[in-house]
């Protein structure tokens, strides 16, 4: 086969010493800028984007514009396994994609005092998500692209309402509670600048807010923050312990078992995080809530999700590394980025003087394989370096969080700053944290806000472009049998727990006496 | 130990991107006479760019920083920072706000006067020290290839009898504005307009009749990757330019204006700015080194790769014709009642 060829000399390339110093440097680099909360993998390539053209110039002995764009890339890399670290140990997202791992990542590295555990499950699910995302982009990148054309604003819309679909029930001990807390994230989604009519929304005439409130800055309030003053009080209480964490190898064997248990999610997530990624626009970070919906959806014990279930580590984690790796696709087949850091990837190759295309696949098939084969080396260089460092990252666990405490709140603040470099998001942090403590008091659930928040923006786009496209009509979400079929697939998520709950209660009625229940 | 590690490595790889950056501390010869030479930044710049990583005229402002770094025409370095967000009112605001500051100074496009008049800011786009325009870069009217229409003219028979669906990046912006002078000039039904993130994803809309896009305005740069090759996707009808593309796979193609649509003069400016009140002497500095950039080599060679039109404008020149764009954003902008 013609692709076996095309991949040996890939790996011919991407072999070559220079490459793979170039490789492991940016892996590095990446993985340090995911540790790091607020400065994210698309802020990091840009600034290193300067850097990469003077590779692409031969600044280093042997380098041209395969080592240029095999080093962008393995900063994502690193960025894509290194953001979840600090949503792991410190409830402080790392990058916008580790925000779904707030949700069960920190209470079973924390509550359930398997931090080690936690990190390897995620560390194995997004190698495994890296790996079919790989080996799909190798075989299909074209066709999968072209498909992806084919997804309109209807399409992309019914995508959006299936994500939400799935991640219903959310926080179902207080229905009301979750529905309140979604339309907040909505509301909050909503701030900003309108891009559909160029018109300013609830921003209070404030220029900066015109950018809108970003899900980042809050998430590192709500939890990060939040989880510190929740912390203090449950100190006075005498709640918290040290967690013993044990070092060697264990929690990474326990991973892979783990991970057996759960082949069947993983490997159906990372193929459908794949496609999503392909998706322009949407990236790693919407595939995360996706998969971490899925996965939920799947699971037995629903009432696991949100106390350190490990699907839901595996879940949404397989699904974002496998988004992230798809989304070089469309810009490498088609010059359109699937995800922001793609966009600024997509950047380096115009600056370097490569039109990407169908014709980087004919006329640079050496910078085109060289690339897909340092995928490969780069996720198992990654892979490898995260486990070994599992059982020194699992050991600051063992630091009193009273010592830790103050490290955690000067991050989460240089954090936010770093982000656009504004002190407004300083403010949304300190602001998110009061109000998630205020809201952990009143018990009410995080998670349905972060959702509408991270999603909300982007389904409103794509409903009100579908609207004006249909010129008004609702019907045209069922114009393609696409949609269609996603529409109702939404639908019937929607409805299937709306049905057991029916079912239930009607139940609970029969067997209870009437009268009783007031 | 782990962490020690990759902290060092973070260092040392900051050192090297440093060492890359930062040019020789000799001040760079202006050639402008000592009066000039002694005004130059005395820290580093920030060269801030309106839209996020990746988008159109964030590639051209790195394109200009590299060169600015490579040939040393700063003492200082020329650092890009994104500042994007509600079509650049944020970048703007925050250049306005460091009035008389020679160490920002910031890359615009058409949206610098679109996004100052529809959102009503407190200022105008004449009051920034104008720098100098590198390049105008024009629109094409842009069909899917399986598309019926050959001509402009086909275009504009359809949309004479029905609103055409069209897809542009955001709202109130270049691509609609255009759209609106044609609607406007040819007495066309009111098109469908589908307000898009880029120009990437322009493109994409058209070549994929997302929600049955049939024509955009992309810049013959935005529509290449789905131009070139064997699966193409997309066709250009016409230019909005005087006259026909000489270079590259453009060559020929019909100018708006032979098929009956008579608009010729509109482009997007590929410019710097500085934030208002810059002295005349730092205002030299700044078109001193953007001049050195447009004379080089490699500014050339992006001129043919991005089909751009060569266009150095600086001072009085370069003012009228801010003045002359101000005028015709604000005639549409009144015209179409984006602002009332």
């Amino acid at each position: 086969m013609e692709i076996f060829g095309q991949l040996a000399g890939g790996f011919a390339t991407a072999l070559q010493p220079i490459n793979m110093a170039m490789l492991f440097v940016a892996i590095v680099l990446g993985l340090v800028i995911g540790v790091l909360p607020g400065l994210g993998g698309t802020s990091g390539v840009a600034i290193l984007l300067p850097i990469s053209l003077f590779i692409k110039n031969g600044a280093l002995p042997g380098s041209n514009e395969v080592t240029a764009i095999i080093f962008l890339a393995g900063i994502y890399w690193g960025a894509l396994f290194g953001g979840v670290i600090t949503s792991i140990l410190f409830n402080i997202p790392g990058e916008p994609w580790a925000v779904v791992l707030l949700f069960d990542g920190f209470p079973l590295a924390k509550r359930l005092r398997r931090p080690g555990l936690a990190l390897a499950s995620s560390f194995v699910s997004s190698f495994v998500g890296a790996l079919v995302a790989t080996v799909l982009f190798t075989f299909f990148a074209l066709p999968v692209a072209e498909r992806a054309l084919q997804f309109g604003p209807a399409e992309l819309f019914a995508v959006f309402v299936l994500s939400f679909a799935t991640l219903i029930g959310l926080g179902a001990e207080a229905p009301m509670k979750s529905v309140a807390m979604l339309a907040l994230g909505l509301l909050l989604a909503a701030v900003g600048f309108d891009t559909i009519t160029g018109e300013q929304r609830l921003n209070f005439g404030q220029v900066p807010l015109l950018s809108g409130i970003g899900f980042v800055p809050v998430t590192i309030g709500l939890f990060g923050i939040g989880e510190i003053l929740a912390s203090a009080e449950e100190q006075g209480i005498g709640y918290v312990e040290q967690i013993s964490a044990r070092l060697g190898l264990r929690d990474v064997r326990e991973a892979f078992v783990e991970l057996g248990k759960r082949i069947r999610l993983v490997l159906s997530n990372s193929i459908i995080g794949f496609f999503f990624g392909v998706l322009p626009g949407h990236g790693a970070t919407a595939a995360s809530f996706l998969g971490y919906g899925l996965a939920r959806q799947y699971s037995k014990n629903k009432e696991n999700f949100g106390k350190g279930e490990i699907s839901g580590i595996m879940g949404p984690q397989s699904a974002a590394d496998s988004a992230g790796v798809a989304s070089l696709v469309p810009m490498i087949t088609l010059g359109i980025p699937g995800s922001p850091t793609s966009a600024v990837m997509m950047a380096g190759l115009f600056i370097w003087g490569l039109t990407p295309g169908p014709v980087l696949f004919i006329q640079h098939q050496d910078f085109v394989w060289g690339l897909i084969a340092s995928i490969y080396l780069g996720h198992l260089m990654t892979f490898i370096l995260c486990l070994l460092a599992v059982p020194l990252l699992a050991m600051i666990m063992r630091v009193p969080y009273a010592i830790i405490t103050p490290f955690i709140i000067v991050i989460s603040i240089i954090g936010s700053y770093s982000l656009n470099n504004s002190m407004l998001d300083v403010f949304i942090t300190v602001i998110f944290g009061l109000i998630g403590y205020w809201l952990r008091k009143l018990k009410y659930p995080l998670a349905p806000l972060v959702v509408a928040l991270v999603l909300g923006d982007s389904t409103e786009r794509e409903l009100r472009k579908a609207l004006i496209a249909g010129h008004g009509s609702p019907l045209y979400f069922f114009n393609s049998p696409l949609s269609t079929l996603l529409m109702l697939g939404a639908l019937v998520l929607v409805l299937i727990p709306l049905v057991r709950t029916i079912r239930a209660r009607r139940r609970g009625a029969v067997a209870r006496p009437a009268g009783v229940a007031h | 130990m782990a962490r020690r590690a990759t902290v060092a490595l973070l260092a040392t790889a900051l050192i090297t991107l440093t060492a890359c950056a930062s040019p020789a501390a000799s001040p760079s010869p202006t050639g402008g006479g000592t009066a000039a030479a002694s005004v130059q930044p005395t820290h580093p710049v920030e060269f801030v760019i309106s839209t996020a990583p990746g988008g159109g005229s964030d590639v051209y402002a790195r394109i200009w920083q590299g060169i600015i770094e490579t040939q040393k025409l700063s003492p200082q370095p020329v650092q890009p920072l994104n500042k994007e967000g509600a079509s650049g009112a944020v970048a703007f605001t925050y250049i306005y706000d460091h009035k008389g500051d020679m160490h920002y100074i910031f890359v615009t496009l058409n949206s610098f006067f679109t996004t100052i008049i529809t959102q009503k800011l407190p200022y105008k786009a004449t009051d920034f020290t104008p720098i100098a325009n590198l390049a105008l870069d024009p629109f094409f009217l842009w069909v899917n290839d399986d598309s019926p229409w050959k001509t402009a003219q086909d275009f504009v028979t359809a949309a004479k009898e029905s609103s055409v669906t069209v897809a542009g990046t955001g709202a109130k912006q270049e691509d609609e504005a255009l759209f609106r002078r044609i609607e406007d000039t040819m007495k066309l039904k009111p098109f469908t307009y589908i307000s898009q993130t880029s120009g990437a994803t322009v493109a994409a809309a058209l070549a994929g009749h997302q929600g049955g896009v049939v024509a955009t305005v992309n810049n013959p740069s935005e529509g290449l990757p789905l131009y070139s090759g064997s699966q193409k996707k997309l066709r250009p009808l016409c230019a909005f330019t005087p006259s026909s593309p000489t270079k590259g796979v453009y060559t020929g193609l019909a100018t708006c204006a032979s098929q009956g649509i008579p608009i010729d003069d509109y482009y997007i400016m590929r410019a710097v700015m500085g934030p208002p009140g810059l002295s005349p002497q730092q205002q030299a500095f700044w078109v001193d080194v953007f001049k050195k950039v447009n004379d080089s080599a490699e500014w050339k060679a992006k001129i043919d790769e991005f089909f751009l039109s060569p266009d150095f404008k600086s001072g009085l020149e370069f003012r009228q014709f801010l003045s002359k764009y101000q005028q015709l954003h604000q005639d549409i902008a009144t015209k179409f009642k984006w602002v009332q």
